[in-house]
């Protein structure tokens, strides 16, 4: 390998976290098709069973197959928490990244304006969008965006301000490079995995408000299943079936630890070092005094 | 140093009562600085850590810290007066004109990026060169200051490099642009000294090989003495002495860098004991109506403390800010 350090698709747990992601993208695309049975059909003398043959995963409180709500719910839950993730990622880091470099009066106001932002409570918010605008999944998920974007304005201005006032900014400034190059060449490389992480975890804030929405009836409606809304129903019978609330913990835990380990294999690669290269261990780099000929080129030609 | 008139050369850069505050104009941290730096010429300033050597620097470079402000005075480069020249205006100096180095290689280079890879964008940026085009400069120049086996430096990382080769990247940078001058502002402070002998013998030869101007600030008098063809000595904030490097260290007029010459101990490297300089230079800002040296000076008399002295002539185009600076021969200041 001429380019010394361990490329980030190399890593085993960036590996491990493809594939997990890679089965819950496929399942978002073939779950509905490939679910056992019908996720909607109840059945009323198979309620709260267990793992069998003909339910992998049980039941739930109307008998209904919780593996096929689970597959089906796949492209819900993740499509809604993808699109308020996106809107609170367009809304909060563009901003944050910008404020840094558009002086202290934007800073100032985008400031205050995220300060209001974050006193709102999302489920209010969301109640009151859904009121207004009628509800529906894009309705519901567009509040629950704007009332992430806040997060992500925060962190990405935070990120920022550190690698603008680096100085390797100033250096490139110092080589009469203008903010544009500033902020894709420096500043936005180094804010990425910053970002990365927070969506990671935003996701799953979002994969959680999903199911918090479905249990008020906002956004996605019963009987349409969702990772959240099989989690919420799962946690009211918790008496009657207190294992049933892991199987969609367990899927929701799962995907977000891929989204973390990604996430995190991708700033360790774009931190402080790359990790060390077997070139780099060996001494055969060295500077010679000046622009003269190196010393072994002097050597030979004296011995010469 | 005020010989620019006398100079027959025009001057590529002119700092003229430069006067700088900082905390938001609280307190003065250089006062009435002037110096002329001309083409091809290395120009070192020497100084304790605090005496405004690198406030002069930044001003010079147009980036001076945030609550920092020129109160007077101005900065011209190539006949043009740069005091307040807005940001697009330094962004087309910087790299093009004026190049700068560091003390600390390490972090004025992006530290996830390969060495090769941060010059090319430069030269990308500033040239408009291709991709290949500018890998390929970059590799020549890594090769220009004395970088051994360029293609290999030009994929490695800053931690995968020794200080020294950082030091050579940073330069290589600096220079890509082929700027007129060059700042270097502590640039061999950090080096082990067979390194820094490196560095100022590539200087030299990149002086004489593309007439590049060197402001070089060091608080080392002896690597400035061995460097520079003039030298300027701050203290709190103003130039308390200037001229010609080798007259400067040779026959030094004012105390205070008598006293610095003593303490870099050119030469000698016999003395078990290690000197010190007495007292501590004043506060930023205070305000002193005589000379601000006074206190630690072992030549003081009554007049000192009347009132600032001023610029003295003491030989051909040296100065020295000292009451006493015609009859004070290095032989005579007490030790």
């Amino acid at each position: 390998m001429s380019r010394a350090g361990r490329p980030v698709w190399r890593l085993p747990s960036v590996w491990i976290a493809m594939g997990i992601l890679a089965v819950v993208a496929f399942v978002t695309v073939f779950g509905s098709a490939l679910a056992p049975q019908n996720p909607l059909t109840v059945n009323a003398n198979a309620l709260f069973q267990g793992p069998s043959a003909h339910h992998l995963l049980g039941t739930d409180y109307l008998g209904r197959d919780v593996l096929s709500r689970l597959m089906a719910g796949t492209r819900l839950s993740v499509l809604t928490a993808l699109e308020a993730v996106g809107i609170g990622l367009i809304l909060g880091t563009i901003p944050g990244v910008a404020t840094v470099f558009l002086g202290r009066w934007f800073d100032f106001l985008a400031n205050r304006f995220t300060d209001a932002l974050m006193t709102l409570p999302y489920i209010f918010f969301a109640v009151a969008v859904t009121a207004a605008l009628g509800n529906g999944l894009v309705q519901a998920m567009v509040p629950v965006g704007i009332l992430l974007a806040p997060f992500f304005f925060r962190i990405t201005r935070a990120a920022t301000l550190e690698h603008a006032r680096t100085q390797y900014v100033e250096a490139a400034e110092l080589i009469g490079a203008s903010k544009r190059h500033i902020i894709r060449v420096h500043v936005v490389r180094k804010v990425l995995p910053t970002i990365a992480v927070t969506t990671a975890s935003m996701t799953a804030a979002a994969l959680l408000a999903v199911s918090f929405l479905t249990f008020l009836g906002i956004g996605v409606q019963p009987p349409a299943p969702t990772w959240g809304g099989v989690l919420s129903s799962d946690l009211a019978y918790l008496a009657q079936d207190p294992w049933a609330p892991f199987i969609p913990g367990a899927l929701i835990a799962i995907t977000v630890g891929a989204l973390n380990a990604l996430a995190d294999a991708f700033r360790d690669r774009s931190g402080s070092g790359r990790l060390a290269p077997v070139t780099a261990l060996t001494p055969p780099v060295k500077t010679h005094s000046t622009l003269e000929p190196a010393d072994d080129e002097r050597r030979s030609q004296s011995v010469a | 140093m005020t010989n620019a008139d006398r100079s027959p050369s025009p001057d590529l850069l002119r700092l003229d009562g430069l006067h700088i505050t900082v905390h938001h104009g609280a307190a003065a941290a250089v006062r009435g600085v002037s110096l002329t730096v001309q083409p091809g010429e290395i120009v070192g300033l020497v100084g304790e850590s605090g005496s405004g050597k690198t406030l002069t620097c930044r001003a010079a470079l147009g980036v001076l810290p945030a609550g920092c402000a020129i109160e007077q005075g101005t900065v011209s480069f190539g006949g043009q007066d740069v005091t307040r020249l807005p940001r697009r205006g330094w962004e087309r100096l910087h790299g093009s004109e004026i190049g700068a180095v560091f003390q600390d290689p390490a972090s004025y280079l992006n530290p996830s990026l390969t060495v090769g890879s941060q010059l090319a964008e430069v030269l990308r940026v500033k040239r408009g060169a291709s991709r290949r085009a500018a890998r390929q400069r970059a590799i020549e120049l890594f090769g220009t200051v004395g970088l051994h086996r360029p293609e290999w430096v030009y994929q490695q990382i800053p931690a995968e490099l020794s200080g020294g080769m950082l030091q050579r990247v940073m330069i290589a940078i600096a220079i890509c642009g082929d700027p007129r001058l060059l700042v270097a502002d502590e640039a061999t402070t950090a080096l082990d000294v067979t390194i820094q002998a490196e560095v100022i013998e590539m200087l030299l030869q990149l002086r004489e090989r593309r007439e590049l101007a060197v402001l070089f600030v060091s608080h080392d008098l002896a690597v400035v003495g061995q460097l520079c063809d003039r030298i300027a000595v701050f203290y709190s904030g103003e130039i308390v002495e200037s001229g010609p490097a080798q007259e400067i260290v040779d026959r030094p007029r004012h105390p205070y860098t008598q006293a610095l010459l003593r303490v870099a101990s050119v030469g000698e490297f016999g003395r078990r004991q290690l000197e010190v300089i007495a007292g501590q230079p004043p506060q930023v800002g205070a305000d002193i109506s005589g000379c601000r040296f006074a206190d630690r000076c072992p030549a003081v008399v009554l007049a000192c403390r009347a009132a600032a002295p001023a610029p003295v002539a003491v030989g051909d185009q040296h100065e020295a800010r000292c009451l006493r600076a015609v009859e004070l021969l290095p032989e005579l200041v007490a030790r």
